[in-house]
């Protein structure tokens, strides 16, 4: 199932939340966090890959969720902010995996859901698998940005908000990230043509 | 293109380009074999994306759930605490400078033969604020890191999470003169309640409000992402989880959807919002919505009455009847009488129980005031403690007494709307203490027979009778033999209730039972009833595919019985862990 598309609606009832969360009123995190875990969890998946600590990965989302929302000043899309902690998040992430040079993608038995057809399910995870594959080669920068412009459908400018950057090193990054996400998957592609 | 440039082509197959280099792109690749190729790649690529943002991970979110839970169990536990810290600081700042100007003006005015200053003198520190009272409760507790139960005369914090029992009933009394009722099976947070501006949460249950015409920043209440603006209004807000509702009585409310809109609710008027859809609906007020919020503004009047000390008539009484006096102890103090002063002002009761328990709802459509019918209240034994019924009667075992005493019930209970299907389950109040109270009086046989089957509908399905007024047939499981003080005995009740949770369960329909089954299994005194409770509830987790709560409900039987009857099924269900 694609990320849905943000409705002003949606939004809307993120921003009470949040007015409420300000306001003092814990039970309104609890109502958001309802509301966006679905969207937190495939937006990390995506971002990181297939981890077995996924579940940690949401959990560490909403802890430092609930410090950050009171310093949410709408100036961006609730939307956006989120996606900024998920960004943080995921990049921390990325660099002790990376750190520790160790690949357990591989063991991760799939945990891949798409709708009620199974045949539409077994291509999106074999899609998935492979597209984690290839995002696997980009430095986590180039990853997120890329991730959040092709997966998440987010425009470069709301990508500069999220990862904190400016709009021109989104485009450069995005315009590497594309090159090398190419690159690697015509590899990748290759080498599961020649596999017997 | 002059060059050969891959990410232009993704540009290109993602249509981002304008339409002047989309035509460069297009010539060029009519030369260009090489790109051509490129560009089948990055097609290739896209579609790969495309596919997998069909994709999402299969999460098992009992984990973060249980993290977030604590997490917002942290922050309401703290923000329970910080206004005695407030308080606390505040007096401490306040003393510190009294103590620092005295010590001055003590050594300015050492030479001078002038007096010392008198303590009379000081000013006395600042009353702390007003505060929320529970005026009356009935199977209310205090969540957070520790469970409380709360009763009458108690008083609560802004920030604490307020829970009723199935069978509960509470009123609380807001710093802003405002009254809530608190129906049974209800969950709500006091977010905020100061003197300018409440907050409510209504997390799951009813509650019907009595807002004061107080000049404040704002009454809000919360639940399910609707909020109700309001200004000086009586109404009632529910959340069933499946749908919400607000009703209103009196004056109006804005109620702000989850979808951005809003809506003025006005008198008479009720909506609900089913979750789902999130479609508001416009109904009629419900006779039992009606009847709910009138009982709320008699004790709200009754409170304010007394609050002003002034001597309110037993409502129903005979002319004769003493009056309710109110003690002249603090404001905001619960008037306590004397045992022989209570005993003194007793009201009996003269005329047939069973006229008490006329139908209230013969005329709906007529006003409120003229559909409650007089109910006054039988003090059996000396009180320590007297408060005024909401119809004006005497309830007897108000706090600090421990328990209410079910002669105190009748009244309290007889306008207690029946439950709702998708609602609560109709959990019975174990109730030992009943099988020690005195024989019962005419009427207390009839109170607890009523007990309904779930409704389909919601509120619009209320009796339009009183409970006493004609009673179902009543279940099989209820021998008068047994008959307690509620006209059924509790056990019957509890097996009456397991049996209903168990065929609930067949059904797929047993959430709603797990907090009573809850309530049996936690007795004391384990027995069959409890064992099964246990069990039941293990079931039902599992039935819901809830695998790690049914693994502890199993544990958890294991450990109470670990020769029960239902041994094998656990160790079974636990993989012989």
């Amino acid at each position: 199932m694609p990320t849905p598309p943000p409705t002003a609606q949606g939004e809307a009832r993120l921003l009470r939340l949040v007015e409420r969360i300000k306001d003092d009123d814990p039970l309104a995190f609890e109502e958001l966090y309802r509301l966006t875990r679905d969207d937190v969890a495939r937006t990390l998946f995506h971002l990181v890959g297939r981890r077995p600590d996924l579940e940690d990965l949401v959990q560490e989302t909403y802890v430092r969720l609930m410090k950050a929302v009171p310093g949410f000043r709408g100036e961006s899309q609730f939307r956006t902010f989120l996606y900024r902690v998920c960004a943080n998040v995921a990049l921390m992430h990325l660099r002790w995996w990376r750190r520790r040079r160790e690949d357990v993608m591989e063991e991760v038995p799939d945990r891949i859901a798409a709708g009620e057809d199974p045949e539409r399910a077994a291509q999106a995870a074999q899609a998935a698998r492979l597209v984690h594959q290839a995002l696997a080669t980009l430095s986590a920068k180039k990853r997120i940005v890329f991730v959040y412009h092709e997966l998440c459908g987010m425009g470069p400018e709301e990508i500069a908000q999220a990862v904190g950057s400016s709009y021109n090193t989104v485009r450069s990054r995005l315009h590497h990230a594309r090159l090398e996400f190419t690159a690697a998957l015509r590899e990748l592609t290759r080498a599961e043509e020649a596999r017997p | 293109m002059m060059r050969h440039d891959e990410a232009r082509l993704w540009e290109y197959a993602a249509r981002e380009l304008d339409e002047g280099d989309r035509r460069m792109v297009d010539a060029h690749l009519e030369d260009c074999p090489e790109c051509r190729e490129a560009l089948a790649t990055v097609q290739v690529a896209r579609e790969a994306l495309e596919t997998a943002r069909e994709a999402w991970p299969v999460m098992d979110w009992s984990r973060s759930d249980e993290v977030v839970g604590a997490l917002v169990e942290r922050r309401l536990a703290a923000k329970a605490r910080r206004p005695w810290m407030f308080r606390f600081a505040m007096t401490a700042a306040v003393a510190a400078a009294l103590a620092a100007g005295a010590f001055a003006l003590l050594r300015v005015e050492a030479p001078s033969p002038a007096p010392k200053v008198a303590e009379a003198d000081v000013p006395p520190m600042p009353p702390a604020g007003p505060t929320i009272r529970v005026d009356s409760a009935v199977g209310l507790t205090r969540v957070g890191r520790e469970t409380t139960a709360v009763e009458g005369g108690a008083e609560l914090s802004g920030g604490d999470v307020l829970r009723t029992s199935l069978a509960g009933k509470a009123f609380v009394h807001l710093p802003d003169e405002s009254h809530v009722r608190v129906a049974g099976g209800t969950q709500l947070a006091l977010t905020r309640a100061d003197v300018d501006d409440v907050a409510l949460t209504l997390e799951r249950g009813r509650v019907a409000v009595r807002a004061s015409h107080a000049e404040r920043r704002g009454f809000v209440v919360h639940t399910g992402g609707l909020t109700v603006h309001v200004v000086g209004t009586v109404f009632a807000v529910s959340n069933s989880g499946d749908a919400m509702e607000v009703a209103v009585s009196e004056g109006r409310v804005k109620v702000d959807l989850p979808n951005g809109d809003a809506l003025m609710v006005g008198a008479g008027q009720r909506i609900r919002l089913d979750t789902r859809s999130e479609k508001p609906q416009r109904l009629k007020l419900t006779p039992g919505l009606e009847r709910e919020l009138s009982e709320l503004t008699e004790v709200a009047d009754a409170t304010a009455a007394i609050e002003k000390q002034v001597v309110v008539p037993a409502v129903g009484g005979r002319p004769s009847a003493p009056p309710m006096v109110a003690s002249s102890g603090a404001p905001r103090g619960l008037p306590r009488l004397s045992a022989e002063e209570s005993q003194r002002r007793q009201v009996t009761v003269q005329e047939p129980v069973a006229a008490v328990e006329a139908p209230v709802e013969a005329t709906p459509s007529a006003p409120i005031a003229t559909r409650i019918e007089p109910k006054t209240e039988i003090i059996v034994a000396g009180p320590g403690d007297a408060w005024p019924s909401m119809a004006g009667g005497v309830l007897r075992n108000m706090p600090p007494a421990p328990e209410p005493k079910p002669a105190s019930q009748p009244a309290e209970w007889a306008a207690m709307p029946e439950p709702r299907a998708d609602e609560w389950a109709p959990m019975p109040d174990r109730a030992p203490k009943a099988e020690a109270a005195p024989s019962p009086s005419p009427k207390v046989a009839d109170e607890w027979a009523p007990m309904p089957e779930p409704k389909a509908d919601e509120w619009a399905s209320l009796p339009e009778k009183a409970p006493g007024a004609a009673a179902p047939p009543p279940a099989p499981a209820r021998a008068p033999s047994k008959l307690g003080k509620k006209g059924v005995a509790p056990k019957d009740l509890e097996t009456l209730f397991l049996q209903r949770a168990e065929a609930a369960m067949g059904k797929g329909e047993c959430e709603r039972y797990l907090l009573g089954l809850e309530d049996i299994a936690q007795d004391a005194e384990r027995n069959t009833r409890t064992e099964q409770a246990r069990v039941l509830r293990a079931r039902c987790f599992s039935s819901q595919l809830r695998p790690r709560q049914a693994m502890n409900e199993y544990r958890k039987y294991l450990f109470e019985y670990p020769s029960g009857r239902f041994v094998d099924e656990a160790h079974d269900a636990l993989g012989d862990e």
